[in-house]
């Protein structure tokens, strides 16, 4: 049974340790590229091979596809994993990787393709009996269809550009004497911001929390779903914090979220790895969001609960192996959280905080993994995310797992940058955090309360 | 005065671009003669490895050059400040603070700063060759030819300065690829060491994803030794010959 014999890993820091990893538990050789900015990161010695292939713009190496298929041909690589971010989810990159006879770890190019869009991606869920966000059928040009939708929906509705983007161009409508003046400073505002005043009509989600379905599956037809991960704690529409399972689901609700997220993928004929993000508001209906395909940063969450290996089965099915499991193998076993590390200011509103890590511990011992490519004696380049490291804790329990993730907290040193640890620190300790009853306004909320007296 | 400050911020950034280039280019000398990649050992390519050695041979250099930097920077503010001069000694001051900068931030280690009576500035700088340097750490470095390295594709920006004459430039692969020296396997080799060549015609090919990509050099020059076997992998900035500048 012959899985690659070399994988390139098209991509750069902690997930590229990642897929090295597993690239080593599996037998296969790996080969990693890397810009100007990467040349002393010590990740890269761990690789078989290494190859720079540009400048320290994105642009000028890990966004080009052409640096990147070179590299694959002079190493003789036979796969090509893309991890998160960069060509990930980069349809034209996976047909010419396939047109120049490698194989792409992920899902087909017309998969990638078609999730990619919004309007596919929603009309694909509703052929599929998935519930999306009730709204209006695309954009809404008059008052009296604002008016009518708004009345078909039921208030509280959201009026929303479709250009939209950081809360512009957003109104929030309780009652219907609101909606007309809602429709036309919402149009206004996203005339001004954007250039193009187009809004469409959602019903308000309300206590919206942020919940996606981990799927997988091989091209003999196996598609399987493998939990949730409840990633509600974000500031910003970026994830902070994510843990598995959610406190919001119960064994019902899973399974029909998972029955779902499967049928979705399904008739998308996906394969590999992917992500299916619902919306569960306060009545624990559930509404597709959209549909990742790729493997996740918060991927070890779930492979903590599970006890599977994402990156090494997403390979295996790659490789045109099935699936190494089947649903009812898939146990979600005790709690995991998972802090993304990032070198980030949070007392200057998160903004990067790049330069030499003088010092570094990695916390460690029962139940804690750290998936990081830092060390002390690292530079933090500006040129790419600022996410530096991910810090995930299993535990037989919830309340154990937050214990364990305060003591890897209080373990993990960092020296000479700002980090998000110290603002981990502060969510583990809020009550409403502890409860488990939250919803995508934590972090708003939790930073109101700071500057309350 | 702004234009000559101007033509100073310039030479200090090409010069600098050779400076710290020079090592890079050196280390990969030693190491350019294994494959790139596809190593026997299938273990790590040769520009990786020079890469911990690149590394450790930058410290020492930089160390000494910031020391002489500052022996440099009090001898020249003492001269100026005895210089008769229509600014006041505050601004003239921030001038040399500034100036200072300058060095630091483009490892620069000679910079003569004179001023006349008409207020006209004279200003030269220099990031090698002068009086009492062939001893200590830096004796090395400059006894070792003059390396400009600059990818293909930036030649425009990064041409080296004339004043070089006697120096050496390191040619480097602007692509990822396999290197060829002749157009096909049966065509004679576009050029071999002792040639001269110009920055208008092909030396070599590049193939990627099946494209044989010509590459032409960013200089003119004679070509001192090509630092690749034919039909070896390179990667991005690996030199690929050494040409000596006229």
């Amino acid at each position: 049974l012959s899985v690659f014999r070399r994988i390139l890993i098209a991509n750069r820091g902690e997930i590229a340790l990642r897929v090295i990893r597993a690239c080593k538990a599996m037998g296969i050789e790996s080969v990693v590229v890397y810009s100007e900015a990467d040349r002393d990161a010590s990740y890269i010695e761990l690789a078989d091979e290494a190859v720079c292939i540009g400048a320290p713009k994105a642009a000028k190496s890990y966004l080009d596809t052409n640096r990147v298929i070179a590299a694959a041909e002079i190493t003789d690589s036979d796969a090509i994993h893309p991890g998160y971010g960069f060509l990930s989810e980069n349809s034209r990159f996976v047909e010419v990787v396939e047109a120049c006879g490698f194989t792409f770890i992920g899902p087909p190019a017309s998969v990638i393709a078609s999730m990619g869009d919004k309007n596919t991606a929603r009309a694909m869920a509703r052929e599929a009996d998935v519930p999306i966000v009730p709204g209006s059928d695309g954009i809404v040009g008059t008052e009296d269809e604002a008016k009518l939708i708004a009345d078909e929906l039921g208030y509280p509705v959201m009026v929303k550009a479709t250009a939209g983007g950081g809360g512009r161009g957003m109104r929030l409508v309780q009652s219907p004497g609101e909606l007309l003046t809602a429709f036309h400073s919402a149009r206004s505002e996203a005339d001004l911001a954007f250039g193009n005043p187009d809004v469409y009509i959602e019903r308000l989600v309300t206590g919206p929390r942020h919940v996606e379905i981990q799927i997988i599956g091989d091209e003999h037809g196996n598609l399987v779903h493998l939990g949730e991960r409840e990633c509600s704690i974000q500031r910003r529409h970026q994830k902070l914090l994510e843990e598995s399972p959610s406190m919001a689901l119960d064994p019902e609700l899973r399974e029909r979220m998972g029955a779902a997220a499967v049928e979705l993928c399904r008739r998308a004929g996906y394969q590999n790895a992917g992500t299916v993000e619902f919306l569960v508001d306060d009545r624990r209906r559930f509404y597709f969001m959209e549909l990742n395909a790729r493997v996740q940063v918060e991927h070890p969450v779930t492979e903590m609960v599970t006890g599977i290996d994402i990156v090494q089965e997403q390979i295996r099915v790659a490789a045109g192996l099935p699936l190494s499991f089947r649903q009812e193998d898939v146990r979600l076993e005790g709690a995991s959280i998972e802090c993304r590390i990032n070198a980030e200011d949070c007392d200057h509103d998160f903004r990067p905080s790049c330069g030499l890590i003088k010092r570094m511990f990695h916390p460690g011992g029962t139940g804690v993994r750290f998936d990081t490519h830092a060390y002390g004696g690292y530079t933090i380049s500006p040129h790419y995310d600022s996410m530096i490291g991910k810090l995930v804790v299993h535990a037989p329990t919830r309340d154990e797992a937050i214990g364990r993730m305060q003591r890897a907290l209080e373990e993990c040193v960092i020296e000479g940058i700002a980090t998000t640890v110290p603002f981990h620190r502060k969510i583990l300790d809020d009550p409403r955090f502890r409860s488990g009853d939250y919803d995508t306004s934590f972090i708003a909320g939790m930073q109101t309360d700071e500057e309350a007296p | 005065v702004a234009a000559r400050k101007q033509a100073v911020r310039k030479t200090a950034a090409a010069r600098k671009k050779t400076a710290s280039k020079k090592k890079a280019g050196a280390d990969k000398r030693t190491a350019g003669k294994k494959p790139a990649a596809r190593s026997a050992s299938g273990k790590q390519t040769a520009a990786k490895q020079a890469a911990p050695r690149q590394a450790a041979a930058k410290k020492p250099a930089a160390k000494t050059t910031a020391r002489k930097k500052t022996a440099r920077k009090t001898t020249s503010k003492a001269a100026a400040l005895r210089k008769p001069t229509r600014l006041g000694n505050s601004a003239l001051l921030e001038e040399i603070e500034a100036l200072a900068k300058l060095m630091e931030e483009h490892a620069l280690i000679d910079v003569s700063f004179a001023v006349d009576a008409s207020g006209t500035k004279e200003i030269h700088v220099s990031r090698g060759g002068i009086p009492g340097i062939a001893h200590g750490a830096l004796a090395q470095p400059v006894a070792a030819p003059v390396l400009a390295q600059t990818p293909a594709s930036d030649a425009n920006e990064d041409a080296p300065e004339q004043k070089f004459e006697e120096s050496l430039h390191a040619f480097v692969s602007p692509m990822v690829g396999t290197f060829y020296r002749a157009p096909s396997p049966e065509s004679p080799a576009f050029v071999s060491v002792g040639d001269h060549v110009e920055p208008t015609g092909p030396v070599c090919i590049i193939e990627a994803m099946k494209v044989m990509n010509e590459i032409t050099p960013d200089v003119g020059g004679d070509i001192v030794s090509i630092e690749v076997e034919n039909g070896e992998a390179v990667e991005f900035g690996q030199t690929l010959m050494l040409i000596r500048l006229r």
